[in-house]
């Protein structure tokens, strides 16, 4: 019954997946001489042509070029969720409301800078058909209060509203991290809502998906950041699967960082620690890398059912991810085998 | 015929008549205005080059769009305050308007001071109600804490320590509960929000209150608001103190509310008037974005009924030196609105027509033949008198309420009630009344041809339809040699004539049949060349649009299908008679159903059960397939629909 509840919509991921571009357009992106060359590529040569055909070639902006290929994501979830119903397609929404969230992230930083909002339109990738975020008035609010006013039909306005000023450093910042927090809180809240049975590899795989996120926040916060206990725990994600309650208020606890490695030597996840000098600069891709190929086996095995269908837009999220990453190694003006570690994506 | 003649009439005036122009043209109403910019723009504004012109044509070099300069949302704001005050009961009075010279600055100043008016209860009101608000907050934030058994004087000067009552998520809720132990506050859980968030109340010592705070934060505790000093016995008490102090604002405010009814009630008639005047500008500003203006002169541009020419020319000749110009529609000024006009017999049915399309300002309108004819096969089809005059009822009802569909079904009703008495049916029941005409059911095969022989009848009005818009439009090619033009007529003819007269065995068949026979092949062969010999004949050069192998594969695919459409159509009209049978069928059925239940309440029962079901299922279904042979059957023959609708002036609506 359930695998053929998914029949449909699991083929239609298999179908979408096969005309993603693949190595061989990865090894030419790579070799791309500048900007413009990636650029060329990608609207000639893949599917992100037709949402790349409205920028100007001669007037390029990075962080634009790189907003827009978030497009394809919105339409595919967009055309996706007609296969879904229930708790499976409100579970789904989520992929919008991430970006939702991204843009909101942007806006935000741009009132805290005193910018003029509008000139940051190009930036702002979200669904049109499925979200509440006032987006348009919100391009011509003038400063903080106008803004958070907009909110106030939305979850946001909730987050934003004890902060009565956005122009402290620290409150930005913290203002970020409660956005991220509301949107895993989210996430676990309409996973939970999945039916177990069938779901099972999907839930594993976004549990593990927290778990990793969790124990990044504790080293940085331990390291960089310098927080208390408390502040690590109050931004610290829910329903982990190896790394419950009582591990991340050990964690938390761990005295250094030879005690936290020793804490989780145990788990799948030591492979994020077990290196000595590079720890910090690959710490994002090693978690990421590590997702890719727990999704890139979950589409595969997932044979009619929902989990192929996340792990598909999981794994294009990746490949925008390595597709941005590769038109940022452009400005650095950097080789090819420097390009390729990071990468998500193993390119030989 | 039923379509009325547009034409395009185009005006320019001094700039000081504009506002008494424009309400002119609001009050006839019968006009659709077009933007004077865009009529300028593409050429088809044009003034004849004359001295006196001159001023006028001069100024076209200087133009600017009405758009641009006019802007009623002012009005608009004060319309909708007053439209608020009196909930919606003021309404545009047209006849007074039209009386009345409206003086804009007297309007507004009388607005104005009916505003300043209000502004003392108003504002009372508003504090009043304001107060209520910050009561109930108080009310909600102490009641979290009823269960306290101590003075809120004794909390609020505590020494050391401060306290603090604020909500978080349930996924915060579960992170505050795992550091319990180490946070540097005590913290009680005191109850749920009605949004599902969870209350806390915070102690801390005032030492380490920033820290406290710092964390708070990053769970984002949202602090209560609604605690006052002022408030010092315990919790209970308090709630007690707020319930009644509500109580007594309350009571306040219902009288306010009175006053304030009773004064807005004084002043019914002046706010009436302004709303009016008011009403009428901001529609004047709308009709004035529409203008073009230049130093001197408004211009202005609009679809009227040609019987409305004299009219609009005797509005013109009151202003001095208005220039006032008409075009007709075959000079080419843009594609003209189609306004129908029918009577009110046929009236309604144009919502049918318009289902398929808006017809073309040069075609005929089909409303009248389609009103007979589907009148004629909805009766047909469902005669029965009772519940014809159910139908009648049902959609004189709805039309009173302005349903445009309900005034279908009344017309629908009264036909039903009509072919009821001609075959004697009465609620279902064959044996109350006497069939004027015949029982469906006693001669099936006389309904059925009778079906078709009507069929045979609207198809051929059909195609007389056909070749007069056709040959309308000077298509020679389809209105003479096409398949619904005078030879595809003529064909359908002779071919039934071939079927009739040998099927009745007349005498003359043996002569008639092969001479029509050799006119059906040499009709059908015109058909097949119908391009080449229209171009011929019109003298164009290309005989063939395309190349003539496509033509030929093309026309003769065609062929086929005209050929096998000309015996669907026609027989497809054999359900119109198929579904009067189904009628007497259907209720047959639950006849046997009522005998069999041989209990005289369950028979009943049964009884009124199939009258509803039956008036349900064929009143929707009958009408479908009698619209079906409509569109497809009828109208895929002579009707294109590809017109713009005549949309009058209507300004009222935009305001609200």
């Amino acid at each position: 019954m359930s695998k053929s509840k998914y029949a449909c919509i699991s083929a239609k991921a298999l179908a979408m997946r096969a005309r993603k571009i693949d190595d061989e357009d990865f090894r030419e992106l790579i070799k791309a001489k500048d900007l413009k060359e990636v650029f060329i590529y990608l609207r000639d040569n893949t599917y992100y042509g037709e949402f790349l055909k409205t920028l100007n070639i001669e007037d390029l902006h990075r962080t634009e070029f790189e907003a827009h290929l978030n497009d394809l994501k919105v339409q595919e979830t967009e055309k996706l969720m007609h296969y879904l119903s229930g708790e499976d397609k409100i579970y789904f929404k989520v992929f919008l409301v991430r970006l939702e969230v991204e843009a909101l992230r942007i806006l935000i930083r741009g009132i805290a800078r005193n910018d003029d909002l509008e000139s940051l339109r190009e930036l702002i990738i979200y669904s049109r058909q499925y979200t509440d975020v006032p987006f348009e008035k919100l391009f011509r609010a003038r400063d903080w209060d106008e803004f958070k006013k907009l909110l106030i039909n939305t979850d946001y306005y909730r987050i934003l509203e004890i902060y009565k000023d956005i122009k402290v450093d620290q409150d930005l910042v913290m203002v970020e991290k409660t956005l991220d927090r509301y949107y895993y809180d989210l996430v676990k809240n309409r996973l939970l809502k999945l039916d177990k049975k069938t779901n099972r590899d999907l839930i594993d795989a976004q549990r593990r998906n927290f778990d990793l996120l969790n124990l990044i926040w504790i080293y940085r916060g331990k390291k960089f950041y310098k927080l208390s206990r408390e502040e690590l725990i109050a931004y610290s994600l829910r329903g982990g699967l190896k790394l419950n309650e009582k591990r991340l208020v050990a964690l938390v606890e761990a005295k250094n960082f030879v005690e936290m490695k020793e804490q989780i030597a145990d788990t799948d996840y030591a492979f994020l620690f077990n290196h000595t000098k590079t720890i910090d600069l690959y710490m994002e891709r090693r978690q990421e890398r590590y997702l890719y190929f727990m999704y890139l086996k979950l589409f595969s095995e997932g044979n009619g059912s929902f989990g192929r269908v996340v792990a598909y837009v999981r794994l294009l999220d990746f490949e925008i991810e390595d597709i941005t990453s590769i038109i940022e190694s452009k400005r650095y003006r950097m080789g090819s085998d420097e390009i390729k570690k990071y990468l998500i994506r193993p390119i030989d | 015929m039923a379509i009325e003649n547009v034409i395009m009439m185009d005006v320019v005036g001094k700039i000081k008549y504009v506002d008494k122009f424009a309400k002119d043209i609001f009050l006839f109403n019968d006009i659709q205005i077009v933007d004077a910019m865009q009529e300028i723009d593409s050429g088809r504004f044009i003034l004849p080059i004359r001295e006196e012109n001159m001023g006028e044509l001069l100024g076209f070099a200087q133009l600017v769009s009405g758009e641009t300069m006019m802007d009623e949302k002012n009005f608009v704001k004060t319309v909708n305050k007053l439209n608020e005050l009196y909930k919606g009961s003021l309404n545009l009075d047209m006849v007074s308007l039209a009386k009345s010279e409206n003086d804009l600055g007297k309007a507004l100043g009388k607005a104005r001071e009916f505003d300043s008016n209000l502004v003392v209860e108003y504002s009372e009101l508003r504090d009043v109600k304001a107060q209520i608000e910050a009561l109930e907050k108080s009310k909600i934030a102490y009641s979290y804490l009823d269960e306290l058994d101590a003075q809120m004087s004794e909390l609020d000067s505590l020494e050391n320590f401060s306290y603090s009552l604020g909500s978080v998520t349930k996924d915060n809720a579960m992170r505050l509960k795992s550091i319990y132990n180490s946070v540097t506050s005590i913290v009680f859980h005191v109850g749920n929000q009605e949004d599902n968030e969870e209350v806390f109340m915070i102690v801390s010592p005032k030492d380490l209150e920033i820290e406290s705070q710092r964390i708070l934060k990053a769970l984002n505790f949202k602090p209560i608001e609604g605690f006052n000093a002022k408030y010092t016995e315990s919790p209970k008490e308090i709630l007690a103190a707020i319930d009644a102090e509500i109580e007594d604002l309350q009571t306040k405010n219902a009288d306010l509310v009175q006053k304030l009814n009773i004064h807005l009630e004084e002043n019914r008639l002046d706010a009436t008037d302004s709303f009016n005047t008011l009403s009428l500008y901001a529609n004047l500003s709308i009709i004035k974005k529409y203008m073009a203006f230049s130093d001197e002169n408004f211009y202005f541009s609009g679809w009227i009924s040609k019987r409305d020419k004299q009219r609009m020319e005797a509005i013109a000749a009151k202003y001095p030196e208005m220039i006032i110009m008409f075009s007709d529609t075959n000079k080419g000024s843009g594609k003209p609105p189609t306004k129908m006009k029918n009577n009110w017999l046929f009236k309604p049915f144009e919502t049918l027509v318009k289902l398929y399309g808006v017809p073309s300002f040069n075609e005929l309108d089909p409303t009248p033949f389609l009103s007979i004819t589907y009148m004629f096969c909805f009766g047909f089809m469902f005669g029965d008198v009772g519940q014809g005059l159910f139908l009648t009822a049902a959609g004189f009802i709805l039309g009173r309420r302005g349903v445009e569909l309900g005034k279908v079904l009344f017309r629908l009703g009264i036909c039903s009630t009509f072919f009821g008495f001609m075959y004697g049916s009465f609620f279902g029941f064959e044996e109350v009344i006497h069939a004027v005409w015949l029982r469906p059911f006693e001669e099936i095969n006389s309904i059925l041809f009778v079906a078709i022989g009507i069929g045979i009848g609207m198809l051929f009005v059909a195609y007389i339809y056909s070749i007069i818009n056709k040959l309308r439009k000077n298509e020679i090619k389809e209105g003479v040699f096409g398949k619904n033009g005078i030879c595809g007529f003529v064909l359908y003819a002779s071919l039934l004539a071939i079927v009739g007269i040998n099927a009745a065995g007349f005498e003359v068949a043996k002569v008639l049949t092969p001479v029509l026979g050799v006119l059906a092949v040499l009709l059908v062969f015109v058909v097949l060349i119908r391009e080449p010999l229209a171009n011929y004949i019109q003298k164009n050069k290309h005989l063939y649009e395309e190349a003539p192998s496509d033509y030929y594969i093309e026309s003769g695919f065609e062929l086929f299908e005209m050929l096998l459409g000309m015996f669907s159509n026609t027989v497809s009209f054999i359900r119109i008679g198929a579904f009067a049978l189904v009628h007497v069928g259907l209720f047959m059925a639950f006849q046997t159903l009522a005998e069999m239940a041989q209990n005289g309440v369950i028979s009943v029962g049964v009884l009124i059960f199939a009258n509803v079901f039956i008036i349900g299922l064929e009143t929707l279904i009958v009408s479908i397939q009698a619209l079906r042979l409509q569109f497809y059957e009828l109208f895929s023959k002579y009707y294109t629909g590809d017109g713009v609708e005549f949309r009058p002036v209507d300004l009222e609506i935009n305001l609200f």
